[in-house]
């Protein structure tokens, strides 16, 4: 069945869309990420333009993020101090984020930047995150328990000024490092189209020692919040967020993401962790090889102004 | 304005011609309009045409014609790639400011083969032609751009030349069909079609074309371009309310 999306201006097979977000949603059920790493590069290969690609699975993300936001909620496994700190860095930073979006586009270099963004992120976290879960695999494997030790508190990030008690973390931190990582993040997914959860958690684990129990919930609702943000800066700044698609993309994704969650249930979590460093790497991988292989046309046309 | 011009320019030409050449033509399209609706994979426009008055006593069909489908112009920007550090990445590029979204040229079978490169350029009937204007600083090396921008142009079906597509039904009657592929942009279009007889231009016509989008898919791109805000947050609230259904439906089993 085709569809015309009226801000891609495509007509498209509805079912490869369903299809998309369906298999991402299953994903990210799965691993229990958000999916917009796997879905924005998926849309790009398939022939929508980055800047669409990018727009249109902020609201995506968005919806695949209530649900579970509202369960943590609910199982107060969200810290809301916290929260709020990290989205005040987070709008900031989406700010930015699409004022560097919307210039690197009018150069003709966004392509190529989020390709290279793609490649050092993916690249980065998912090495580390095999590197983890292959020690954690070694280890089940010589019947060691698993190491789960939380790191001591000698981090120089924790002895800035500007501290504050976040209750629900048992945690008395500086508020800078909270507000930057917020920032950073923030302005990665606005130009990347991701969640960007799979930074998030590792970071407030490692860097600011938050413990796991709402490391997700907190991440999630920031995601949500960002991400709505993202939504609307996009739709103002360049008028990119393609509603059908993004319909196609949430129906898809929300029925894919339960038959995931079913599976992810089911498997061992040091198996999921290396699968899903696997799949990050593979992602990378794949934007290694549109950088340097060369392109199918040496040229390409757009609109001097406005939306292509 | 193009359609005045016409107009005009075809008049000089018969008071020039005087009597001798006083056939008049008359043409129609299929459609004066194109809805890109939400379920729009294309469209078909057909173009028919008469000679009146047409010395057809000899019985010989000595008529040619060319009809060219004209879309809006646009200001492009043409991009080239070289390799920086081994990486791909648009480094020069050149802008051109009145580039036809959609140029179609279809021509009689023996126009093609037997028009002279003065009578294509006159009435640009070839991309070669087309002469996009732009900065000028640009040298002749420049027009590897153009080129490249004709070359992508036809790979996306959005400039094409057919030179057997109009057919003659009589000695003096003509159809052609062209289409429109569905990522066309939207706008008025100009359908010319021009008359020749032995590379002389004996009539013109221009009608116009529009191309809109229309229902559902029109509103939401109206929605988006009106009220960018508005659009924005009910894009969010669209999302938050699915995954608050989502899970709630799933919850339950």
């Amino acid at each position: 069945m085709q569809l015309y999306l009226p801000i891609a201006e495509l007509t498209v097979n509805i079912f490869v869309y369903l299809g998309m977000g369906a298999a991402v949603g299953f994903i990210s059920g799965m691993f229990g990420v958000g999916g917009g790493f796997l879905l924005t590069p998926l849309l790009i290969f398939s022939g929508i333009s980055p800047a669409v690609a990018v727009a249109t699975v902020t609201p995506q993300i968005v919806a695949s993020s209530t649900s579970a936001a509202i369960s943590y909620w609910r199982r107060r496994m969200i810290d809301p101090q916290l929260t709020m700190f990290l989205i005040v860095g987070g709008v900031t930073g989406s700010w930015l984020g699409v004022r560097v979006f919307t210039m690197l586009r009018s150069l003709g270099q966004l392509d190529v930047i989020i390709s290279l963004s793609y490649v050092t992120f993916l690249g980065l976290i998912g090495g580390l995150m095999l590197r983890e879960a292959l020690r954690s695999f070694l280890r089940a494997r010589r019947g060691r328990p698993p190491n789960l030790r939380r790191g001591r508190h000698h981090n120089w990030l924790l002895g800035l000024p500007f501290k504050v008690r976040f209750r629900r973390s048992k945690l008395y931190v500086s508020v800078i490092p909270v507000i930057l990582l917020g920032l950073s993040i923030g302005f990665l997914g606005t130009v990347l189209g991701i969640g960007g959860g799979f930074i998030m958690v590792p970071a407030l684990i490692y860097l600011l020692r938050v413990p796991s129990n709402v490391v997700i919930g907190t991440s999630l609702g920031y995601i949500l919040f960002t991400m709505a943000l993202a939504t609307v800066l996009h739709s103002l700044e360049n008028g990119a967020v393609d509603l059908m698609l993004a319909c196609l993309l949430i129906v898809g994704g929300v029925v894919g993401a339960q038959f995931g969650a079913q599976i992810g249930q089911a498997m061992r979590g040091d198996q999921l962790r290396l699968f899903l460093a696997l799949l990050v790497l593979a992602v990378a991988l794949r934007f290694l090889l549109n950088l340097f292989l060369p392109p199918a046309s040496l040229y390409s046309i757009a609109l001097l102004q406005g939306i292509g | 304005m193009m359609r005045f011009l016409l107009a005009l320019a075809l008049f000089s030409g018969l008071l020039v011609c005087g009597p001798a050449s006083a056939e008049k033509l008359v043409s129609t399209l299929s459609d004066d309009a194109v809805e890109i609706t939400s379920n729009f994979t294309g469209s078909n426009i057909t173009v028919f045409g008469a000679v009146d008055g047409a010395k057809s006593a000899s019985g010989e069909r000595d008529y040619e014609v060319a009809i060219v489908v004209a879309g809006p112009q646009m200001p492009l920007v043409v991009r080239r790639k070289g390799q920086v550090a081994g990486i791909w990445i648009n480094t020069a590029s050149r802008e051109f400011y009145n580039v036809p979204s959609f140029y179609v040229i279809h021509m009689s079978e023996n126009l093609n083969d037997a028009a002279s490169q003065q009578l294509l350029a006159r009435y640009k009937l070839d991309f070669a032609d087309l002469g996009f204007s732009r900065d000028a600083s640009y040298t002749p090396q420049d027009e590897a751009f153009a080129k490249a921008l004709v070359e992508l142009k036809k790979q996306k079906e959005l400039f094409v030349k057919r030179g057997d597509a109009v057919t003659f039904l009589a000695p003096n009657v003509f159809r052609t069909t062209f289409h429109l592929p569905s990522a066309i942009p939207v706008g008025t279009y100009h359908v010319s079609v021009f008359l020749f007889r032995h590379e002389e231009l004996v009539a013109a016509e221009v009608q116009s074309l529009l191309v809109e989008k229309s229902g559902f898919s029109d509103r939401i791109a109206r929605f988006s371009t009106e009220q960018p805000l508005l659009y924005g947050l009910f894009a969010v609230m669209v999302a938050v309310f699915t995954g608050w259904m989502a899970g709630i439906i799933f919850r339950r089993n």
